[in-house]
């Protein structure tokens, strides 16, 4: 099932003939995503002030505390929010549904605030993310890895790591420092160095990669530079 | 140069050729009934081109690969048929992708040590891989000149063998597929 859960909640349309006014306070109870139950989901919406959308999220349960909240204002080409998000503490094991399985046994937190404001098109995103006792699985590799206490900045030029520690099993780094420059979260220019000392890449057998598979270990010290889109 | 990557030695990895296309371009050659001490296998390996693009455009990385000589490679060249060699060795190569996406794999990997497991019309042998074998590749990572040189040692009567020269019927006896 690629989303579930219990919607409940109640919305009410006013003035159809002339604003269109709404208010809505929605709960989603359990909702999961690819068979992850991310917790519930509280949605309060209106719109009473014309052209402006006032938004507040919750998720909570299965040890998430998120807050969402803000504005959207609809102005045709120039529509824009303002939305501020506050993590308490997301779990990564609730979001594991939204890698599309390319990450699994994953643990650990993401803490954090997040001021959301732009376009579409150009969103502007500030703010901190950390990662904290984070584990998980890349799937292809079977690898393990550990993030303990790890932070990656929203910035006016993308994404920044400093110094972003990737543990393995056996506690070898590889250290991820620079920049993914966006503007617009679609298109991606990297400027990352990326250093490892006897690192575990893969630890898969065919069942995971049929192409490739097993143990590989490697040291490095490479950039990695260029763009990227998402074909 | 962008950087360097050391393959380091508690490495075993796997590679398999897929099968869409023929694994080996000529089979032809491979299997020769020679009367010397060794044969040459030489071949090469190629993969349909899709392989050797990657799904992300724009990247732009050189790196300088390295192999230490106890990093276990497997290269499974034929699924179907049980082919496939097992090498050890040490390796120079200059890995890159270019901007269009494409992938490029340069240099030679000189082998130290391995077999070759080769089935043939229902035999399946397994051949010892002389030192000083190489394995190199100009540009497509999924093209390699295999230069291997295997020897499959038999327990057999080498009577023709020992017709021909004395020095085959030491203690060691080796016939040649």
């Amino acid at each position: 099932m690629l989303a579930g859960g219990i919607i409940n909640g109640k919305a009410s349309l006013r003035e159809l003939n002339t604003n269109r006014v709404f208010t809505s306070d929605l709960t989603i109870q359990d909702f999961s995503f690819h068979g992850d139950t991310v917790g519930n989901i509280s949605m309060k919406v209106n719109n009473e002030k014309q052209d402006t959308y006032a938004a507040e999220v919750t998720i909570s349960g299965r040890g998430n505390d998120v807050k969402m909240d803000g504005y959207y204002y609809n102005a045709g080409a120039q529509s824009h929010f303002d939305l501020n998000a506050h993590l308490v503490q997301l779990s990564l094991k609730s979001i594991e549904g939204f890698t599309l399985g390319e990450l699994h046994d994953a643990s650990g937190n993401i803490t954090g605030d997040l001021a959301i404001k732009g376009t579409m098109a150009t969103p502007e995103i500030r703010g901190d993310l950390r990662f904290q006792q984070a584990g998980f699985k890349l799937t292809r590799f079977n690898s393990y890895y550990r993030a303990q206490d790890e932070h990656i900045r929203f910035t006016p030029d993308g994404i920044e790591l400093i110094n972003f520690t990737l543990l393995d099993s056996t506690g070898n780094k590889a250290v991820f420092d620079g920049n993914v420059y966006t503007k617009d979260f679609r298109d991606y220019r990297f400027g990352l160095i990326v250093h490892a000392e006897n690192f575990q890449v893969l630890n898969s057998t065919r069942e995971d990669n049929k192409l490739y598979f097993g143990r590989l270990f490697i040291d490095t010290k490479v950039l990695i530079k260029g763009i990227s889109t998402i074909l | 140069m962008d950087g360097r990557i050391r393959v380091n030695d508690k490495t075993q990895l796997t590679i398999v050729i897929p099968q869409d296309d023929p694994g080996i371009v000529d089979r032809e050659g491979i299997v020769q009934f020679v009367d010397m001490d060794t044969f040459q296998l030489n071949t090469s390996i190629s993969v349909q081109d899709s392989l050797t693009h990657t799904q992300m455009t724009g990247m732009d990385v050189t790196v300088a690969i390295s192999v230490d000589k106890n990093a276990v490679l497997n290269l499974i060249i034929d699924e179907a048929n049980g082919d496939f060699l097992k090498v050890k060795g040490a390796a120079n190569l200059d890995g890159g992708i270019d901007p269009s996406g494409k992938v490029t794999l340069t240099g030679i990997y000189e082998l130290e040590e391995g077999t070759y497991n080769f089935s043939f019309n229902q035999l399946r042998r397994e051949f010892q891989i002389r030192r000083g074998s190489t394995i190199s590749w100009t540009g497509d990572p999924y093209t390699a000149d295999v230069d291997v040189t295997a020897v499959y040692k038999a327990n057999t009567a080498p009577l023709e063998s020992c017709a021909k020269s004395d020095r085959r019927c030491g203690s060691e006896r080796h016939q040649y597929l």
